[in-house]
């Protein structure tokens, strides 16, 4: 599966964003995205989720061609968007994370979803008030409501931004896992040493221009192929918590 | 003077603990005409209101500028309006709805639209856009979305809704010119106290306005013990 984006152009009121923009995104890589403020980070994956209009180009998907009008739809269908602080519906933790399930289906997947909730490490929160939760909290039941909904691609908004270091490694750890099971990710963040080390891909976002960011540690930029799924195994696993900077590399069959 | 109110009040409450048929039937006629009034202008009133908070398309501010001001227009001028649409000579005298409860249900809904549109844009836009955005990124679909959003911003409503209904249930000038206070057919709350009180019968007109207050009041309090349930929630 693949999502993109040809020759995107995208303007506000009193400011160009993009003007021509060209960008891929495969299944089951993890794409870093860093960029300074109005940068147009959020824009972009907005309107890759199909949520925010195109003023112009051809919209990526899976083989098809299509500009942003008539692709909204199916882009809404094969991704997720999280905003920066996810939006919880009133209800419990339970409810939220249900949500994508239609309302006949709730009870018959109610294992799929308490799963889902125990993978994000929220079991025994079920019942709870979704809009009680901590920052750290709403990010985890967003990420299993987003696991639910089954999509190809998930966009992430500054998912760590406003949270303290343990949530922000949970955050991270969740991450890790949804893109070793083999989603494409998008993560926009200013600065984080541990995604540069886990993304196949960092690129910065400058004046509507998309740039190869070199990896940590390392001269120039790479981009890990996704066609070796070991070498990208072993790079989220290696990837230390503390530091941020990758561990050598341990054979897989060692 | 006091015993003079005194004794209406005392005649007022057994006119009403006594079930007189006449003032209940007034009261069926008001109640049934403006709750169908309501009902026909609920989903109208806030559909265009999620249209005006949500959608783009060219005009939109100028719709919500035209409702707001349609706020503060009198229930004697809609009635004005709609006699002249209904009236033998007028374009829809064929319907032959004048000094009908069809009539007065048409008055009331076109008095009671502007509010639940203005009042419902009001609560889409306060709303968190995110909420139907979120709902739209895990595949809801639009009809889902909307309802999801409209549960969202729930408590806004009902405040409106309990203004429309409160805007119609106590109006005199639309129903009086729409509905020509028949007896035991169009003769409702407000106009049959502005008949009463004009022949001297205070009494009834208390009963009545006793009735009015109550309705006001079981409204009101509704409101706040559903918003009162909210805010436990959240």
């Amino acid at each position: 599966m693949e999502v993109g984006c040809e020759g995107l152009r995208k303007a506000y009121p009193r400011k160009r964003l993009f003007d021509g923009l060209d960008f891929r995104l495969r299944s089951g890589q993890l794409l870093l995205l860093t960029g300074a403020n109005g940068a147009g980070k959020t824009t972009m994956m907005r309107i890759l989720a199909g949520l925010e209009r195109a003023d112009g180009g051809v919209m990526l998907l899976n083989g098809r061609r299509e500009g942003w009008r008539s692709m909204k739809t199916r882009l809404r269908r094969h991704t997720v968007y999280l905003h920066q602080t996810p939006y919880m519906f009133d209800g419990t933790v339970f409810d939220n994370a249900a949500y994508p399930l239609p309302w006949s289906q709730r009870r018959r997947e109610c294992a799929r979803v308490l799963e889902a909730l125990r993978w994000s490490g929220l079991e025994g929160m079920a019942d709870q008030c979704a809009r009680g939760l901590s920052g750290g909290e709403r990010q985890r039941v967003a990420l299993a409501r987003a696991l639910i909904s089954r999509p190809g691609f998930l966009f992430m908004d500054e998912p760590t931004a406003n949270l303290d270091v343990n949530a922000r490694q949970t955050c991270l750890d969740l991450i890790a896992r949804l893109s070793a099971e083999g989603l494409g990710l998008i993560v926009s963040s200013h600065s984080s040493r541990r995604l540069e080390t886990m993304s196949d891909l960092h690129l910065r976002l400058a004046q509507g221009e998309l740039s190869p960011q070199p990896r940590p540690g390392e001269g120039q930029a790479e981009v890990i192929p996704i066609a070796d799924p070991d070498a990208k195994a072993d790079r989220l696993d290696s990837a230390d918590r503390d530091t941020g900077q990758p561990k050598e590399r341990r054979s897989r069959s060692a | 003077m006091n015993n003079d109110l005194t004794a209406n009040l005392v005649e007022a409450l057994a006119l009403l603990f006594s079930g007189d048929p006449e003032i209940w039937a007034i009261i069926w006629v008001s109640v049934s005409v403006s709750v169908k009034a309501i009902l026909i202008a609920l989903p109208l009133g806030f559909g265009l209101a999620f249209l005006l908070a949500y959608a783009e398309f060219p005009g939109r501010r100028l719709l919500v500028t035209v409702f707001n001001s349609l706020l503060s227009v009198p229930a004697v001028v809609v009635g004005l309006t709609l006699y002249l649409l209904l009236s033998r000579q007028g374009p829809l005298g064929d319907l032959r709805l004048l000094f009908t409860q069809d009539a007065m249900v048409l008055g009331q809904i076109a008095l009671s639209l502007p509010v639940l549109v203005a009042m419902g844009h009001s609560a889409y836009q306060g709303g968190d856009r995110r909420a139907w955005e979120t709902a739209l990124t895990l595949g809801a679909s639009r009809l889902r979305a909307v309802v999801s959003v409209t549960r969202e911003v729930k408590f806004a409503l009902l405040a409106a809704l309990a203004a429309g209904f409160g805007r119609i249930i106590a109006e005199v000038g639309a129903s009086m010119m729409l509905g020509g206070n028949i007896q035991h057919y169009t003769r409702n709350i407000p106009t049959a106290i502005a008949l009463e009180t004009s022949k001297g019968a205070f009494a009834q007109g208390i009963a009545l306005g006793l009735v009015l207050l109550v309705l006001a009041l079981l409204l009101s309090a509704s409101l706040s013990l559903f918003q009162g349930r909210g805010a436990v929630r959240t």
